[in-house]
């Protein structure tokens, strides 16, 4: 973990999930943080300005498993989203958290009976349709893993479905869950990477890169296939040496066959971003004044050439040290896979299918 | 209150304090040659020559005239301007220099004109050299703006701009409402833009657009401003004798160049080739799909006859056996260098 509990001082508690594993667990690990138990309906109190975080250990009311919220007009990787809390505490500019949460409240759902429930339920009903899963959508999947052993949790349930395949994505090189000691052929740890400069510059509190390949690394050592996330891909003077660096180190830590798959995105965000970052006190980083057009999903992203470019660039790297095949676009138009790929999803059986074969390694 | 009656001559008409001084127009003469002058100017009495304080118009005017004296009142600079007020700092009872006491005589004589924005502005200049702007706004702030006009705070932005840029409000080419934008601006950016800015008339949103765009620009280039402007072409502009409305276009599009040279081409590129696949004529546009997301492009006419509908029909044929097509389909593809 890069930064020790993440400056929690104030543990919130929902009075009906108080006395749960995972509330316990959380007093445990934050022996030093106010704790507040909430009645129904209550909510934690706004921040005090004192600088710390507040945790809100809460119960989950809606789904737990949630298609990614992806539009129809730029091809989705299929990923299925386990809910397991909202908001993260490294501080990324480019997030698009920022948009989706207000404040700096994490909230961690510890009605995991709850969501046990609706996972078999939806699992169990045909035991050889596979799922790939992943909880990094709404937050880091491994943040906040020291303090609620949530991924552990989640592990010990998955035992029982061999046909879920859950991607853990982090910034952090948190392997605590590895304690779970699940099926290697079942979890695909996965850490999103940049290039240095976006990262020393824009990824504050997160873990360097050579702790997340190091990470990675220790994971494919113990048998895991790993992913691995160029996203956001930033346009930036010398973006090419520094996304070129990233890659070149990737393959210092580990062989193409120790990863899975790896996805490719180029910035984007809500056309509101900068505003916020401005709001906040902080510049507008440089690859936020691009030359960018609103897409059909209502985000700004970079012009196609811009983009283009910027993927053959890191596609043809990739292919340098051997590795092509397990290589996609996260929300990217069928014109875009084809001027780089040379082909569309669609000739691989569709994205969803594609990457489900990369996780279970079909075809080797 | 006995009146004076001086030489027009003797009197200073271009003093600082007469910051809204501006030469007679033909009616004042007429009024004044037929009728005589019906109100009097004030004057201030001094150890030497007396000082005019309001009415230099009048004076100017007079001095045209062969053998008129100037009618004016004598007002007693020592004297609060009101008795009653409070002498708080900034209160028109405290104790004030002199220029700041002629400014407010000069403003209190002139009350019930109409201010404009370069009126606003010219007065802000004589009180700010002789004091914070805060101070002016305080002071003079209510002869000049109604409570709560926004344009008391437009004005004191303003006044950190060069007084070269006065003369651009004033001939109505740049809006007060830009002033903040303006003064966050560097010297250097500023002398760079001057000529550009007296080009035209913005208004407050196209020169916000354009400034948006070369500050953006120089940023993604890392040089300033006033050198990527140099370079641009943009300079040349105001010197080719273009109508009003196409310099202004002109200079709007040049500038949106720069801050977006790959959109610009993409969409001179697609213009280009809509041209070339359309007949000569043809009232069908063609527009790029979603910002050049996607290879297809939209078409759109007006119908408003049968015989529109015929003659969109026919140019559709043709232009899907025009050899440009492919290539308009394309527009937004890269050619791979591999």
């Amino acid at each position: 973990m890069s930064a020790p509990l993440w400056d929690i001082s104030r543990l919130c508690l929902d009075e009906a999930v108080a006395a749960t594993p995972m509330a316990v667990r959380a007093a445990a690990a934050l022996p030093g943080a106010t704790r507040l138990v909430l009645a129904p309906g209550g909510t934690p109190p706004p921040d005090d300005g004192s600088g710390g975080r507040t945790l809100h250990i809460k119960a989950h009311k809606g789904r737990f498993l949630r298609p990614c919220p992806a539009t129809r007009n730029y091809r989705c990787c299929g990923y299925q989203i386990i809910h397991i809390g909202e908001n993260c505490p490294m501080d990324c500019s480019y997030c698009i958290l920022r948009a989706y949460f207000r404040d700096r409240t994490l909230s961690a759902f510890a009605n995991t009976e709850a969501m046990f429930a609706e996972l078999a339920g939806a699992f169990g009903r045909d035991r050889s349709r596979f799922f790939r899963v992943g909880t990094g959508q709404f937050a880091d999947s491994l943040a906040l893993e020291p303090v609620t052993g949530h991924t552990r949790e989640l592990l010990g349930f998955l035992a029982d479905y061999d046909n879920v395949i859950l991607e853990l994505k982090s910034k952090t090189a948190d392997l605590s869950w590895m304690a779970a000691a699940p099926r290697p052929d079942r979890v695909l740890p996965s850490w999103s990477l940049n290039a240095p400069a976006i990262v020393a510059a824009e990824e504050r509190d997160t873990a360097p890169l050579e702790a997340r390949l190091a990470a990675a690394r220790e994971c494919a050592r113990a048998g895991f296939r790993v992913c691995l996330h160029f996203d956001p891909i930033c346009r930036f003077p010398g973006w090419e040496a520094g996304y070129g660096a990233t890659i070149d180190m990737i393959f210092d830590y580990l062989k193409p066959r120790d990863i899975a798959y790896m996805s490719l995105g180029s910035f984007r965000c809500l056309p509101e971003l900068p505003g916020r970052l401005a709001a906040e006190g902080r510049e507008t980083p440089l690859f936020m004044v691009d030359e960018f057009t609103v897409g059909a999903d209502g985000k700004k992203r970079l012009l196609r050439p811009l983009r283009v470019e910027q993927f053959r660039f890191l596609a043809a790297r990739l292919a340098g040290h051997g590795f092509s095949r397990g290589l996609y676009f996260c929300m990217e138009s069928d014109e875009v896979w084809y001027e780089v790929f040379g082909r569309r999803p669609k000739s691989l059986g569709g994205l969803s299918a594609h990457l489900l074969d990369m996780a279970l390694n079909r075809g080797g | 209150m006995q009146p004076l009656f001086l030489h027009p001559r003797d009197l200073d008409i271009a003093a600082p304090h007469l910051f809204w001084a501006a030469p007679p127009d033909t009616a004042l003469l007429v009024s004044l040659d037929r009728l005589g002058q019906t109100t009097p100017a004030l004057v201030a009495a001094t150890d030497g020559r007396p000082i005019l304080v309001a009415g230099s118009r009048r004076a100017a005017a007079l001095r045209e005239l062969r053998g008129r004296t100037l009618a004016a009142v004598a007002v007693d600079l020592a004297a609060p301007p009101n008795p009653d007020a409070p002498d708080a700092p900034g209160s028109p009872g405290a104790e004030l220099p002199l220029p700041l006491r002629l400014g407010l005589l000069y403003l209190a004589s002139n009350l019930g004109r109409a201010v404009t924005d370069a009126m606003a502005v010219a007065a802000g200049r004589y009180f700010a050299a002789h004091g914070p702007v805060d101070d002016f706004l305080a002071l003079a702030g209510p002869y000049l703006f109604a409570e709560g006009d926004r344009r008391a705070r437009l004005v004191a932005g303003w006044l950190g701009l060069p007084p070269a840029w006065d003369a651009l409000l004033a001939a109505g080419n740049v809006p007060l409402g830009a002033a903040g934008r303006l003064a966050g601006l560097d010297a250097d950016t500023l002398a760079a833009i001057l000529p550009l800015a007296g080009a035209v008339r913005w208004s407050r949103g196209s020169l916000d657009n354009a400034l948006t765009w070369l500050g953006e620009a120089a940023r993604l280039a890392g040089e300033p401003p006033a050198a990527l402007l140099a370079r641009s072409g943009a300079m040349d502009l105001p010197g080719r004798g273009l109508s009003p409305n196409d310099l202004s276009a002109g200079l709007l599009a040049a500038l949106r160049r720069l801050r977006y040279p790959s959109l610009t081409t993409l969409e001179a590129r697609f213009a280009a080739l809509s041209r070339e696949v359309l007949p000569g004529g043809s009232r069908v546009k063609l527009h790029p799909g979603q910002g050049f997301e996607t290879d297809a492009f939209t078409l759109e006419t007006t119908i408003r006859r049968p015989e529109d509908l015929a003659r969109a029909a026919a140019d559709i044929q043709a232009m899907a056996g025009a050899p440009a097509l492919p290539r308009l389909l394309a527009v937004a593809r890269t050619e791979d260098p591999a």
